[in-house]
């Protein structure tokens, strides 16, 4: 029996925590992943049943590789290719959107900032108002990105203006964490197994 | 620097044995600023060099501590610790632009708390202490000199040596500019209201800065041979802004505080002659013997307490958690001391309350060691009878 949580959903954890990573488009921690669950589908996903997936996945393609659509794996470390701290990715990325050096949990931030940022906009263009959760969500990216808000648009960030913020912070940093993502990327196609491309390596 | 292997063949081994065979407690920055604030005092200097856990300890000799942090307060701790950190450091990184004129490139983020760092190293025969410490030297010295962005370390390990025996420190974080300094940051829970910080606690969380920061001058003095200018004076405090959980950061300067523990932690004498003079029979050793009976009976504990000598001051009580049993100590001995540092210093050669009070009436002459004490001790007795009498005389 697969657990199911969230408020009225249907969707098993995985299926809710692949929502989530879907909107924000680069890997997460449980805890942002909740808190984009509840802005922007059926409530939050509580974090503790979070902590045993990525387990679980490794599990199930140990036990028959592909089987499924997409599992939820692993950011790699540049690094070491470990497995990030905390980190769920989605297995159908380029391995190169998994990898995370010293500027991914930057470009992470501002990427997520602007999938967000495009989300409220499609839900307001639509002639609905976001829910609170996503306009918190919102401030959390347009308070700490130099330039997203106005003086006047605290509370409710204008998503254009988010967006534009954090795509102009993201070209001062492509050049050199696009280079790290490769390098550390060309490093586990060649080191790596298949399974470890997915869920990092891990010294015993 | 003192590593861990030259730890074990010098007065670890006996340390060790003095702890028994209950976990060490290693030091931290809190440990090292309130031992600073009683460089003289053998007792706790012992104690926290062999790891011994002084709460549990204090309990065991019947005077349980009656303070330590409330489950909310370091819940709420957590919390905003992890707002500080979470999305990438992006709330430190805006103050940093914001306050020390961080540029838009200086975004890398280092995670020393990474478990990886940890299991790498142990396949080498390090702890995960000094795993993290070898690669937080590592990525700082990258940084120096210019050859890795990275412009905030978070969950760094620092290592100090105190009296000798070396310790491991872990700042919240600590950022470094691009061809510039290192600076120190703390996050603290305390509320910064209208721009004001309750005092108390902004000295001690400077104060905890300060010794992180004479760790992180050393240990790159070690690794790149030159600490000039490498560190910055002033700390980065990370607080809460007024009633909001909304991050603000404080700049304070630590040299003063730096430079004072600096010199105090230079002239901490070393522990071996306090282990050595420990009598055999003497430990602290706080486990039980597998079925539930504790090793050392509370009578033993207190007899190996009694054969340190402390240095009770009225201060150690926000301090420490053994200043309940050493108060009874000093009560016991009527010493000076209760009265605070001035009393004491004030009299040397007496050693109670009590005497203190019969030489004030004795006429016999004092032995010359006190002589000095008791000339002050009758000149202020007198003093007090004049003016009481006057004001008894005007009422």
């Amino acid at each position: 029996m697969k657990p199911r949580t969230g408020r009225g959903s249907t969707l098993t954890v995985r299926e809710q925590v692949h929502q989530a990573l879907s909107v924000l488009g680069g890997p997460a921690a449980p805890k942002l992943i909740s808190a984009v669950h509840e802005a922007f589908f059926t409530g939050p996903v509580l974090p503790r049943r979070m902590a045993s997936l990525r387990r679980d996945e490794e599990r199930s393609f140990t036990a028959g590789p592909y089987q499924r659509p997409y599992y939820i794996c692993a950011a790699l470390t540049a690094e070491r290719l470990a497995p990030g701290r905390g980190l769920l990715a989605v297995s159908t990325w380029p391995l190169e959107r998994r990898i995370v050096g010293p500027l991914g949990p930057r470009t992470d931030f501002l990427t997520a900032a602007v999938h967000v940022a495009q989300q409220v906009k499609r839900i307001v263009s639509c002639g609905e108002e976001p829910s609170e959760p996503a306009w918190q969500l919102l401030r959390r990216y347009a308070s700490n990105i130099p330039g997203a808000t106005g003086p006047r648009d605290r509370e409710r960030p204008e998503p254009g203006r988010v967006r534009r913020a954090a795509l102009a912070e993201l070209a001062v940093h492509e050049a050199a964490d696009r280079a790290d993502r490769d390098r550390a990327a060309g490093r586990a196609r060649e080191q790596l197994t298949e399974s470890q491309r997915l869920f990092g390596m891990v010294v015993k | 620097m003192t590593t861990g292997q030259e730890q074990e063949s010098g007065s670890a081994g006996r340390l060790a044995a003095v702890r028994g065979a209950a976990a060490p407690q290693g030091f931290s920055a809190r440990k090292i600023a309130a031992l600073l604030d009683n460089p003289e005092c053998g007792r706790r200097k012992l104690l926290d060099a062999a790891g011994v856990d002084k709460r549990v300890l204090a309990d065991r000799v019947g005077y349980p501590s009656l303070f330590g942090q409330s489950p909310f307060a370091i819940a709420r701790a957590a919390a905003f610790a992890e707002i500080v950190r979470r999305d990438g450091f992006a709330e430190l990184i805006r103050l940093l632009r914001d306050t020390l004129n961080f540029s838009l490139a200086e975004a890398g983020v280092a995670d020393l708390a990474d478990p990886a760092i940890a299991a790498a190293a142990t396949a080498d025969g390090l702890s995960a202490q000094e795993a993290r410490h070898r690669e937080t030297v590592a990525l700082l010295r990258d940084a120096a000199l210019g050859t890795q962005p990275i412009a905030v370390f978070g969950s760094p390990v620092l290592a100090l040596s105190i009296g000798g025996v070396p310790a491991y420190l872990e700042p919240d974080a600590i950022v470094h500019r691009e061809g510039g300094r290192f600076t120190v940051v703390g996050i603290k829970a305390f509320p910064v209201i209208d721009g004001q910080a309750p005092a108390a606690s902004l000295t001690a969380a400077v104060k905890q800065q300060a010794v992180y920061q004479i760790a992180l001058r050393r240990n790159l003095a070690d690794a790149l041979g030159d600490d000039a200018d490498s560190v910055a004076d002033e700390v980065v405090l990370v607080c809460p802004e007024n009633y909001s959980n909304r991050p603000i950061a404080v700049i304070h300067n630590a040299k003063q505080q730096a430079d004072a523990i600096a010199l105090l932690l230079d002239r901490l004498g070393g522990v071996d002659r306090l282990v050595a003079d420990l009598p055999a029979a003497a430990d602290f050793d706080l486990s039980d013997d597998g079925a539930g009976a504790a090793r050392r009976s509370p009578g033993e504990l207190a007899t190996a307490l009694e054969s340190v000598g402390a240095r009770y001051l009225p201060t150690c009580r926000a301090n420490c958690d053994l200043a309940g049993f050493c108060r009874g100590e000093a009560e016991r001995a009527g010493s000076p001391a209760l009265l605070g540092p001035d009393v004491r210093d004030a009299l040397p050669g007496i050693m109670s309350i009590d005497d203190a009070l019969t030489l004030i009436n004795d006429e016999t002459d004092p032995s010359p060691d006190q002589a000095e004490a008791v000339a002050h001790l009758r000149r202020a007795a007198r003093l007090r009878r004049e003016s009481l009498s006057r004001t008894e005389g005007v009422a």
